[in-house]
């Protein structure tokens, strides 16, 4: 497609909750939890340490957990809270792109932490007073790539339809799928890693006006790769209790033995190599993941700081950390007409979505 | 600050989604526009 009429990104808004945590009341309130259990303590304060999360916003306050006893209970939580946190959402970035709810063509919702139907996007249809001829697209289980993915999905829709809006909305509540009977170390790694936010990017199709300050970058091209014989890599085990994580070890091994091959092939397809991107925006999986990345793409010095910065301050928002981490970059001063920037996550499959951006 | 808004909800009553109130509703619009929002 030519380059002037592809879909661009005009805004992103992030929403966090209110309340907050740090770490080490984190870590105290899990140790007064899992107290009874037959279970190794300073183990969980040493993986909990080692995430380099320094807190994480929660969906409700801190104390009120243990009134969320079964799956149900939680998930109500979930979709009251995520409609409220994708309403944020959204509005902050319709705010910031100058455009106004009921300019929405399609609405794109994605998560991995809840179940509802109506589902969310529905909800904000009446929340939000939008168009009744709005399109929704909820997708749900693409876990941690599907900022990236719904980002790619949205461009494909604006391709077809040039002269309309679509907004892109996740909503991640990682704190209402913890399960608290569940002592195996990747649900302790998690219970240590992931929180809660929401973010929504605004995106509008290539024969739309756009502002003259060049400030809305072009999504140029998305590539998707799925590796074969990895379901047990990343998901869920859906089980009474709800959402039991599948958390493999295996997964920065994963990352060094394919992230430079698809990048450098998704790159060569476009006519670039690395050496030709400006910007990394990469999802917050973790420290051995953003390392994995940062050794594997030889990436230069303080090229993922915004990730590990957006880690250390609300820890892994699953789908929602990439489009925080793209909402800090759209804010600096640091992006030039004619730059490229490459936005990459991973997530349950296990897959790889990148999406090449030019200013 | 990480987010443009916060928002926030705290139960009031037990096992019943329903007695939810909105405990705290804090718009902080950081934008380019400058500041905007507030409670709701």
């Amino acid at each position: 497609m030519e380059a002037g009429r592809a879909p661009r990104i005009r805004a992103v808004g992030r929403a966090l909750p209110t309340h907050y945590a740090d770490q080490e009341t984190l870590i105290a309130a899990f140790r007064d939890a899992w107290a009874g259990a037959h279970f190794n303590v300073e183990r969980l304060e040493e993986l909990h340490r080692a995430v380099q999360v320094s807190g994480r916003h929660l969906a409700v306050p801190i104390e009120q957990y243990k009134e969320l006893a079964s799956f149900a209970r939680r998930n109500e939580v979930w979709t009251e809270v995520a409609v409220d946190l994708g309403e944020a959402a959204v509005r902050a970035a319709l705010q910031r792109a100058g455009l106004a709810p009921r300019e929405i063509d399609h609405l794109f919702f994605v998560t991995t932490t809840g179940i509802a139907t109506p589902s969310i996007d529905a909800r904000l249809v009446n929340r939000l007073d939008l168009r009744s001829d709005v399109r929704r697209t909820p997708i749900f289980g693409l876990g941690c790539a599907a900022g990236a993915a719904g980002i790619a999905r949205a461009s494909d829709s604006l391709r077809a339809f040039p002269d309309q809006v679509a907004v892109l909305l996740s909503v991640e509540l990682c704190s209402l799928t913890l399960q608290r009977d569940d002592f195996s170390i990747p649900n302790i790694i998690s219970s240590g890693l992931f929180g809660d936010g929401a973010a929504a990017v605004v995106l509008t199709g290539g024969a739309r006006d756009i502002p003259e300050d060049g400030a809305a970058p072009r999504v140029a091209a998305t590539g998707s790769v799925f590796y074969p014989g990895t379901e047990r890599v990343m998901g869920w085990d859906i089980v009474e209790t709800g959402f039991k994580v599948v958390l493999s070890a295996k997964v920065p091994e994963v990352v060094r033995d394919h992230a430079r091959h698809d990048v450098d092939r998704f790159l060569a397809a476009n006519g670039l190599g690395r050496s030709k991107i400006r910007h990394w925006i990469a999802h917050t999986g973790g420290p051995k993941v953003l390392k994995a990345f940062e050794e594997t793409l030889e990436l230069p010095a303080g090229a993922l700081d915004r990730s590990w910065k957006s880690l250390r301050e609300t820890g892994n928002l699953s789908s929602a950390s990439v489009l925080f981490v793209l909402g800090e970059l759209l804010e600096s001063n640091e992006v030039n007409e004619g730059d490229h920037g490459l936005l990459m996550a991973m997530g349950p499959g296990f897959c790889s979505e990148l999406v090449l951006l030019q200013w | 600050m990480a987010a443009d808004v916060q928002v926030g909800r705290g139960l009031i009553g037990r096992g019943d989604a329903r007695s939810w109130r909105v405990a705290e509703r804090v718009a902080l619009y950081q934008t380019p526009h400058g500041a905007q929002g507030g409670n709701r």
